[in-house]
């Protein structure tokens, strides 16, 4: 007896602490009563590297192909629009085909940026004392549009703000970083939603901002500001139609009424090439064609840079630089799903309160008749019938 | 079997929520996802006719220009508040709301996406709009940066009972975390959802779907004076809707 309460405790010990320690280390615990939907990106698509309706849809209804195609041509063709705020008077310019396009947009004014791209801004005319003559030629990270921040970009402008601190970092020879990011539901203040900011300068010494704000929601803009001195007004040697070359000037001025929009310095690794597409799944709909690797417009499997099953790209061969030596590597999913065993017979109870109540069906019915019998001359009919 | 009645308490005391009920059922649809998904997938599932052209009206706080777009920059139609257009249910349509006189200078592109669609009376369907409420909040709420959504829905005749009509205004949510569109199916049945920034359509917006994903748009006479509509004061509450005579 005493072995087996023994053997009762330790079951307790087992049971209450394996849930202190799932809580300990970050994973939150749940009441059976309690369920989690997966986010709105992973409704949109049932996996990583897989296209199509999410769960709760049945894919014979849903047309993935023709959805997923308009959904990457929306987001393929989406601007994030943003107003530059803070600087009254500011000039805004940018990097455009090579060509520094100076003066385009004045603060408060707003642009359009095509997302998943960097850009390359200067900033001319800042009032205040010291920057008389002075631009600043930070960088602007424009994220790809998330299914967590869709409605919001389609439908409000992003601020951007250049604070008096800002500035005063920037002449200290530190460097701003600036995030722009869309809380998540639970880290919004208020039900409607806004935008935050999270600037470098104001953290804690070590903590990466842009870290900070994927923690807290879907980033939307990265600034990166500095005092570096960018030579984009010297002259470029081009060659002329007649073999020589010669210096020409690469400045456009919004002031002469050269507006132009601002083009790309570099792509984001998620817009880049290299990694495949998503793939659709299922059977699509009725009549519409399957999706064949390498047919068409579907990609073909086998990217050595997918190497893992969860969408990332494979690791590198290290060291880097020299022959390929990897032989395996492995990754483990240690989400603590619960996932449900499919149902297999489904029992449904229906009752109504009040039932029905009817009398009791009619079981046995007795006919008789009696014929009276008469004489001759008893019956008198009426003459005439 | 003492041992067995220990273990059973001790089950219990570490899953005390296993005796609790029943928590809400999965919802896959959200307002907070991209716009048009809701209602691509509910008109997929509900087959309805698809050249039923449901008519909405447009209200907003005094006077104001409204125009429709269904995919393209070129509006589709144009008139002034309150004014009145027909749409396909499952698409979602761009409105552009100018000339109002608290916003003289502003001018702001809500979207609509159409959820559902209403079944009047044949004949009769022009009378029946669902009502598209815009309050001061709102376009404040919007010129601020703020996103505003609303979920517009048919309410349930049995709740409808219920309810005393002169207080609609009912605060049906309240937290960030709620899903705007699985309450508003609790209380009927959504027809639409409305969502309202500060963003103008720039360049490219034709390409990128800013003016809506298609759909057709068709003329509505404006409706009787006998339409309901309900004032909401606060954003991104849901706003009840009751289009009967």
């Amino acid at each position: 007896m005493r072995y087996c309460f023994l053997a009762l405790g330790a079951l307790a010990v087992v049971c209450t602490g394996c849930a202190g320690v799932s809580g300990t280390s970050g994973t939150t615990a749940l009441k059976s009563t309690q369920h989690v939907a997966p986010p709105a990106a992973m409704l949109q698509h049932p996996g990583p590297m897989v296209d199509g309706p999410g769960p709760g849809v049945l894919g014979i209804l849903a047309q993935p192909a023709a959805h997923s195609a308009a959904a990457a041509h929306a987001v393929a063709g989406m601007a994030t629009q943003v107003t530059f705020l803070g600087q009254d008077g500011m000039s805004v310019g940018w990097l455009s085909d090579g060509m520094l396009a100076r003066n385009q947009k004045f603060v408060p004014g707003r642009a359009d940026f095509g997302q998943g791209a960097v850009y390359q801004l200067v900033f001319s005319d800042i009032p205040g004392e010291g920057w008389e003559g002075v631009s600043l030629y930070p960088t602007l990270e424009v994220r790809g549009a998330d299914p967590n921040t869709m409605s919001y970009l389609q439908h409000n402008v992003v601020p951007l703000e250049l604070t008096e601190d800002d500035l005063l970092h920037v002449s200290s020879n530190n460097m701003v970083t600036k995030v722009i990011y869309l809380p998540d539901p639970e880290h919004q203040a208020r039900a409607i939603a806004g935008v935050e900011t999270l600037v470098s300068t104001t953290l804690d010494p070590g903590v990466d901002p842009i870290q900070q704000a994927e923690r807290l929601g879907t980033i939307m803009l990265v600034l990166r500001l500095g005092n570096k001195e960018m030579h984009f007004e010297d002259a470029q040697m081009v060659p002329q139609p007649d073999g020589s070359v010669q210096p020409v000037s690469m400045i456009l001025d919004g002031f002469n009424g050269e507006h132009v929009p601002p083009t790309p310095v570099g792509l984001l690794p998620a817009f880049m090439g290299g990694v495949p597409g998503a793939m659709v799944a299922g059977m699509g709909a009725p009549g519409a064609p399957l999706p064949i690797s390498g047919v068409g417009p579907t990609p073909v499997w086998g990217s050595p840079t997918s190497g893992t099953p969860i969408g990332l790209p494979g690791p590198p061969h290290l060291p880097l630089g020299g022959p390929a030596g990897l032989k395996s590597h492995t990754v483990r999913n240690l989400t603590q799903n619960k996932m449900p065993e499919p149902v297999d017979h489904l029992l449904i109870d229906v009752q109504h309160d009040p039932g029905y109540s009817m009398p009791e069906p009619v079981r046995h019915i007795q006919y008789s008749e009696k014929h009276p019998v008469y004489a001759p001359g008893e019956v008198s009919v009426p003459s005439g019938r | 079997m003492k041992q067995l009645m220990i273990l059973s308490l001790l089950m219990l005391a570490v899953n005390p929520a296993a005796a609790q009920g029943t928590g809400d059922g999965f919802q896959p649809l959200n307002d907070r996802l991209p716009p048009g998904y809701n209602a691509d997938v509910l008109r997929r599932i509900a087959a309805s006719d698809s050249n039923w052209l449901q008519p909405v009206s447009v209200h907003l706080p005094s006077a104001g220009r409204v125009s429709v777009h269904a995919g393209a920059s070129e509006a589709a139609a144009t008139g002034m508040a309150p004014a009145q257009f027909a749409a396909t249910p499952g698409f979602v349509y761009r409105l552009q709301v100018s000339e109002m006189p608290e916003f003289p200078e502003q001018t702001f592109y809500p979207s609509v996406e159409l959820l559902d669609r209403l079944h009047p009376p044949a004949g009769l369907e022009h009378r029946f709009p669902v009502p598209i409420v815009f309050t001061m909040a709102d376009f404040k709420a919007a010129s601020e940066g703020l996103l505003v959504t609303r979920v517009v829905y048919l309410e349930n005749p049995r709740v409808a009972a219920s309810n005393d009509p002169l207080l609609r205004d009912r605060a049906l949510s309240g937290d960030a975390q709620m899903n705007a569109l699985a309450a508003a199916g609790r209380q009927g049945r959504p027809m639409l959802i409305i969502r309202l920034g500060g963003r103008t359509p720039g360049s490219g917006a034709a390409v990128s779907g800013f003016f809506g994903n298609g759909g057709q748009i068709g003329p509505s006479s404006a409706a009787g004076p006998d339409t309901g509509v309900a004032r909401m004061g606060f954003p991104r509450r849901i706003q009840q809707v009751s289009a009967r005579r």
